[in-house]
């Protein structure tokens, strides 16, 4: 199915046509992702089988809304398995649509247990809230097939899933922002922060050397709020993706070897790959066609867009 | 009510996307995906600018606290108790699928508030299970979330330190303290408050 054209920067931006290898990567790197966590959680659904007294403070409704409660726990396994079984079809390209859909909904139920005990937040960083909208988007959009033609319909869907991923950084500095203020960005903050880390048994080879160094602190404080302030620009920018994403990448890392603290999805930075450039760099290289729009109304797109690209 | 808010914003999402599926005409369906484009960008806006989470569209706050000053900041630290009355740092795998730390909030903020009975029935269900893992962690195996991928098992997001001594003797008890530290020098042990104090 083909889009209508319509000129401007929205269409531009949302509908160019672009290369199936960024719906395929993006596939490929949430199925991993979230199939490396759930290998990881073998015993999940057993937390519905806990004494009803872990369950005190859970709201009926909370539980209504992750539809827990009132299945077996045999039942509840099969469901766990089923979510294996989908994440694999998903990432061997059976059925997508429905495989990408039903692991989305399964995970829908499934990721709070990780936190519900404590917080009816959801489990934003345990790893499994991105891949839940990733995976319901690629079952809503059109199906990537390695040799097709350029889309449209393969564009929008990337796009939207690279400006979600950006609120891993914009959402964490608007929290900042509404619990410190600016107070967050000073040395004496991030030295605080990492001597909490230590007295919470942190022992990281670095926490120590960076809790004593003031323009260590003052270093992290100021790039942590450069990093999540700007990376919304990250989706409209590839001068925003080769600056910023290495940095978020460093900066994830050196979090973990300073305060203990772990980014499950990052591997999933990958998303802000050139896809396009890459498909054309390797189809050049294997002497095929060259890629083409799909239509005429994609032609005309690919012309408006050509100078903004 | 506000939960079922939550749940009306993410089944509107589905629906917006089911209607990208099943849409047809290619006028209809652009007017679907701008439809569906449009909810999400301002869905996912204004979670981040509220801070009022509607997951999985998330606030994902991430360390946005302040830690300056003198701030003493507590922890839950949960131990294996044996026979002689010693006390054990216990595996933070040992309640998987649960994390430590969300174990450590639930007594803080749930166990708490237990009838007597009610936290019984509880803590023999974690020494249970903190016992088990002792167990398996004598025999040289992995537990709980580690016990399928070993070394290459997903972490909670927080590396949890390691627990170097294992004792041979079973676990008997099990205690929880609230414990706090200074934190405007070095790390710096303030005191403690027994929480959960159990016997089997």
């Amino acid at each position: 199915m083909m889009l209508a054209l319509r000129p401007g920067a929205w269409d531009r931006f949302w509908f160019r046509p672009a290369s199936p290898w960024g719906l395929l990567g993006v596939r490929t790197l949430v199925g991993l992702n979230v199939l490396w966590i759930l290998l990881s959680r073998p015993d999940l659904p057993g937390l519905v089988g806990w004494p009803r007294e872990f369950w005190a403070a859970v709201s009926r409704f909370a539980a209504v809304r992750y539809f827990l409660g009132g299945l077996p726990l045999s039942v509840e396994y099969g469901l766990y398995a089923l979510l294996h079984l989908t994440l694999a079809t998903t990432l061997l390209g059976l059925a997508p649509r429905a495989s990408c859909l039903i692991s989305a909904g399964l995970l829908y139920h499934f990721a709070p247990l990780e936190s519900i005990l404590w917080s009816r937040l959801g489990p934003y960083f345990n790893g499994l809230t991105f891949p839940i909208l990733a995976l319901f988007v690629l079952a809503f959009a059109a199906v990537p097939r390695p040799h097709a033609e350029w889309s449209a319909e393969y564009r929008w869907p990337l796009a939207l899933l690279q400006i979600v991923f950006t609120f891993h950084y914009v959402g964490a500095w608007f929290s900042k922002l509404h619990t410190a203020g600016w107070a967050w960005v000073s040395a004496d903050n991030i030295a605080g922060m990492v001597r909490s880390s230590m007295a919470w048994g942190v022992t990281t080879p670095f926490a120590a050397v960076v809790a004593e160094s003031r323009a260590a602190c003052w270093m992290i404080a100021i790039l942590t709020m450069l990093i999540e302030t700007l990376f919304v620009l990250v989706p409209f920018s590839r001068w925003a993706v080769r600056i910023l994403v290495p940095l978020a990448a460093l900066g994830h890392i050196g979090i973990g070897m300073v305060l203990s603290i772990v980014f499950l999805n990052l591997p999933l930075l990958l998303i802000y790959l050139d896809w396009d450039r890459l498909d054309e760099h390797l189809r050049a290289r294997w002497r095929a066609s060259p890629p083409r729009p799909s239509t005429a109304a994609d032609s005309m797109v690919v012309q408006s867009s050509s100078g903004g690209r | 009510v506000t939960e079922l808010l939550r749940m009306a914003c993410f089944l509107l999402f589905i629906s917006l996307g089911i209607r990208v599926l099943t849409t047809r005409s290619d006028s209809s369906r652009r007017r679907a995906i701008n439809l569906l484009l449009v909810y999400v960008v301002v869905l996912s806006t204004v979670v981040a600018v509220s801070q009022v989470d509607a997951w999985p569209f998330s606030t994902y706050r991430l360390i946005q606290g302040l830690w300056g000053g003198n701030r003493i900041p507590s922890q839950i630290v949960i131990l294996g108790v044996d026979r002689d009355g010693r006390e054990w740092s216990t595996d933070p795998l040992s309640w998987s699928p649960a994390f430590e730390l969300v174990l450590q909030a639930w007594i803080e903020r749930t166990y708490v508030k237990l009838s007597p009975l009610e936290q019984q029935a509880a803590a023999r269900f974690l020494l249970e299970k903190a016992e088990d893992a002792r167990r398996r962690r004598v025999r040289g195996e992995w537990i709980g979330n580690a016990r399928r991928l070993g070394p290459l098992t997903a972490p909670d997001w927080w590396l949890y330190p390691g627990v170097s001594e294992v004792p041979t003797a079973p676990f008997t008890g099990l205690r929880a303290y609230r414990v706090e530290a200074h934190i405007s020098g070095s790390p710096n042990w303030a005191g403690r408050q027994l929480l959960l104090d159990y016997r089997s």
